[in-house]
């Protein structure tokens, strides 16, 4: 007798890695990911890209700062585009006796990109005053922040006697570089760091993990909740309950789309490995002899750090996998239509959606109480536990716990959820109550 | 010990009760029809057959033992609503089904040629499921109700959406299932469909049973009371004969329901007497759906929704 659960599980997984989504994704997803991170870098590069003059009216009270400003902005990246100065900047008298509210129309009309306003007593403890449409543009504002701060400064020196020359001297930033100590793991010779560059590599790796792990999570559980639709929808479930039973069904589909998964991250593991094993031989087909000391230092932190972040990785994966994917699957068994279903879906899009934008905050802070708290919510665990991993690796025994704590919570999940699931994919007509919900749940 | 026996099975929905004190058994190897308008209770009762839905009291049993979930690799059923894996092909979503039910892959794909062969649909064999007509998915359905040899098929409604020649190429196949050791229980609710295919019939209208017995002797209970006439010029004497309990008058050609299964002498007479031109005078079988009407009649009800 053929075993049943594995029949469903090969359905599962040929028909999805059969399907051209499967190819498409394979090589797509990879490129998109290298697309997303060059844009980005990209346009922090290159900034404001607007090419048309912008008149920057300047009140400057004291008379003196004007001209010195004009000087340096002439020669400052930000105001300028492709080489060509883009600001224009206006002296506005004080003594001319306008007043402001005659700029600030004259913003609003566009005639003025923003008008800034010097007080006399600049030099002593007075405010400069930015005005534009938009505040958000903080490269401008730090920009001509530091044009001020140096002509005051300056002129401070100055009368106290110091010259131009022995100003920047003295004023020279100190070189700061911040170093990560890595855990000894009773390693002889004592804890080692990792240089900013090494630490870059490790956390940039991690972060494009838990992307790729959110990602998956949300596509891959949406595609289990219309797959378990598309069976109610066309009956064929009263076709396959009435030969295994509904858990079996759940629990095959769950297990044959994770592969499908596993499957195409597999793929790039091995693709990421082979490239990276022979990467000087493939750089040389480009004609390039020699990496810069900077990318073999990332070459090289990633082959050290992955195969254990690969690791928890594969962990996590799967744990969040099984825990999402079960409840879009009771959703799908509960709803009538896509559209029901999408829409009781959202709250469920929550559950790791809140935890993945909590990240950017909490990896800043990857040793707080909020976090460790936070990270040991067991719905939460599948993001902010492996970001915890990728950032400030915490102590085995407490990854082990909570492991341990999320499996309990996805069996417990997928007990309830497959007891719903078994009445609901039968249930036509109304959405049932949640007082339903929890009737089936005991039944 | 039948093969299948239901009980005093009840079923509510809420307040609305769909099956109510329902009693049959089906012998082995028979043919047996759930006959009964729309909304009857008959896709209830093959639901609950099929442990798909509980009933709320009485006893489902299965060649006398109630887990019918311990017999379903031996049990084909075909559901009311159809449908398929749309985006599979008709091979690979046959031989899913056919896996499930227990066939090894070797073993169903030969059947799966086979069935296919039988119903002409060889060549769509690596096509799409969506790219078939209803019809034909509806052949492929059936193929995989019935591929693992069931002892035991279910067929909620087979005949619904199929054109004559179809319906004519499934009439046989039960008919040989059911002649291989198969039994078989359908429902319809076009009762004319099922005219002779049935050993034995369950009339069923909201949700009790009107009439079960063999279709022979249900036949026989309910007497020939119709004439069938064939004329020439007009039936216009006739028409307020006392014999006469209605008429379906088609020109040259009519069916009339007699008062009392013996008056069919007297009308005979009165139709020569009165000079109608007759060229054939046949007493016939009620159909079925006069059988249903008439039973709901006798209980006091009104027949809204039988085709």
């Amino acid at each position: 007798m053929p075993n049943k659960i594995v029949t469903v599980i090969k359905r599962e997984y040929m028909t999805r890695v059969r399907s051209k989504g499967f190819i498409v994704s394979l090589f797509l997803m990879p490129v998109l990911m290298c697309a997303l991170v060059l844009l980005s870098s990209f346009l922090a590069y290159v900034g404001d890209t607007t090419e048309e003059m912008r008149k920057l009216a300047v009140i400057d009270e004291t008379r003196e700062i004007f001209t010195q400003m004009q000087a340096a902005i002439a020669g400052h990246p930000t105001f300028q585009h492709k080489g060509e100065l883009i600001y224009e900047l206006v002296e506005e008298s004080a003594a001319t006796e306008v007043p402001e509210i005659t700029f600030r129309e004259r913003v609003n009309t566009k005639d003025l990109y923003a008008y800034l306003a010097i007080p006399k007593d600049v030099f002593a403890n007075g405010e400069v005053r930015f005005y534009a449409r938009t505040t958000t543009n903080f490269d401008v504002q730090r920009a001509l922040r530091r044009i001020i701060s140096d002509i005051v400064r300056d002129k401070r020196f100055a009368e106290s006697g110091y010259s131009q020359h022995e100003v920047s001297q003295l004023m020279r930033s100190v070189k700061f570089s911040a170093y990560a100590i890595k855990s000894s793991k009773g390693k002889a010779g004592g804890a080692e760091v990792e240089s900013p560059i090494e630490t870059g590599a490790r956390i940039g790796l991690g972060y494009i993990l838990v992307f790729v792990l959110y990602m998956f999570v949300i596509i891959y559980a949406n595609s289990i909740m219309r797959s378990v639709l598309e069976e109610k929808t066309t009956r064929i479930v009263e076709v396959i309950v009435s030969s295994i039973k509904p858990y079996q069904l759940l629990l095959g589909k769950l297990v044959g789309v994770c592969s499908v998964c596993l499957t195409m991250f597999a793929i790039w593991v091995l693709f990421g490995v082979l490239l990276i094993m022979n990467i000087s031989p493939l750089l040389r087909i480009f004609g390039i002899e020699s990496l810069p000391v900077q990318m073999l230092q990332i070459i090289v932190t990633v082959k050290v750090s992955s195969t254990e972040v690969l690791i928890y990785f594969f962990i996590y994966f799967i744990i969040g996998f099984f825990m999402y994917s079960t409840l879009y699957a009771v959703v799908g068994a509960i709803c009538g239509s896509e559209e029901e279903a999408q829409q009781t879906g959202a709250p469920l899009t929550m559950l790791i959606v809140v935890p993945f934008i909590l990240m950017f905050q909490l990896f800043r802070i990857p040793d707080s109480t909020l976090s460790v708290l936070l990270s040991h919510v067991p719905f939460f665990s599948p993001i902010l536990m492996f970001m915890r991993i990728n950032v400030l690796m915490p102590p085995l025994w407490e990854i082990l716990l909570n492991i341990l704590v999320v499996c309990t919570t996805v069996l417990l999940v997928m007990l309830i959820s497959g007891k719903i699931y078994r009445v609901g994919i039968l249930m036509y007509g109304k959405r049932p109550t949640l007082r339903q919900l929890w009737q089936w749940a005991r039944y | 010990m039948s093969f299948l026996q239901l009980e005093n099975v009840h079923k509510k929905f809420g307040d609305f009760t769909a099956v109510s004190d329902i009693s049959f058994a089906i012998e082995k190897g028979s043919m047996y029809g759930l006959l009964g308008p729309n909304g009857a209770g008959k896709t209830t009762t093959l639901r609950m057959i099929m442990d798909i839905i509980a009933p709320d009291a009485g006893s489902i049993t299965f060649s006398g033992n109630r887990h019918v979930r311990d017999f379903l690799d031996q049990i084909g059923y075909l559901p009311e609503e159809r449908g398929l894996y749309r985006k599979m092909k008709v091979r690979d979503v046959i031989l899913f089904i056919a896996e499930l039910k227990g066939l090894y892959r070797q073993q169903a794909l030969g059947e799966i040629e086979r069935w296919l062969e039988k119903m002409q649909l060889s060549e769509w064999i690596d096509k799409r499921v969506d790219e078939l007509s209803k019809g034909m998915a509806q052949k492929i359905q059936f193929i995989t109700t019935v591929i693992h040899k069931p002892e035991l098929i279910i067929l909620d409604e087979p005949f619904s959406g199929l054109d004559p020649i179809n319906m004519t190429l499934l009439k046989d196949l039960m008919l040989e299932l059911r002649d291989e050791g198969s039994t078989i229980i359908f429902s319809t609710h076009v009762m004319e469909q099922v005219e002779k295919l049935c050993d034995r019939i369950c009339l069923i209208h909201q949700g009790k049973v009107l009439i079960e017995d063999e279709l022979r002797a249900v036949k026989r209970a309910f007497g020939k009371n119709s004439v069938e006439i064939e004329y020439v010029g007009s039936l216009e004497p006739i028409r307020n004969s006392d014999w006469i309990q209605g008429l379906n008058d088609f020109g040259q050609y009519a069916e009339v329901k007699l008062k009392s299964p013996e008056s069919y002498r007297s009308l005979l007479q009165e139709l020569v007497e009165k000079g109608v031109d007759v060229t054939r005078f046949e007493l016939v079988e009620p159909t079925l759906h006069e059988i249903f009407v008439q039973s709901v009649e006798a209980q006091g009800g009104t027949v809204q929704d039988a085709e």
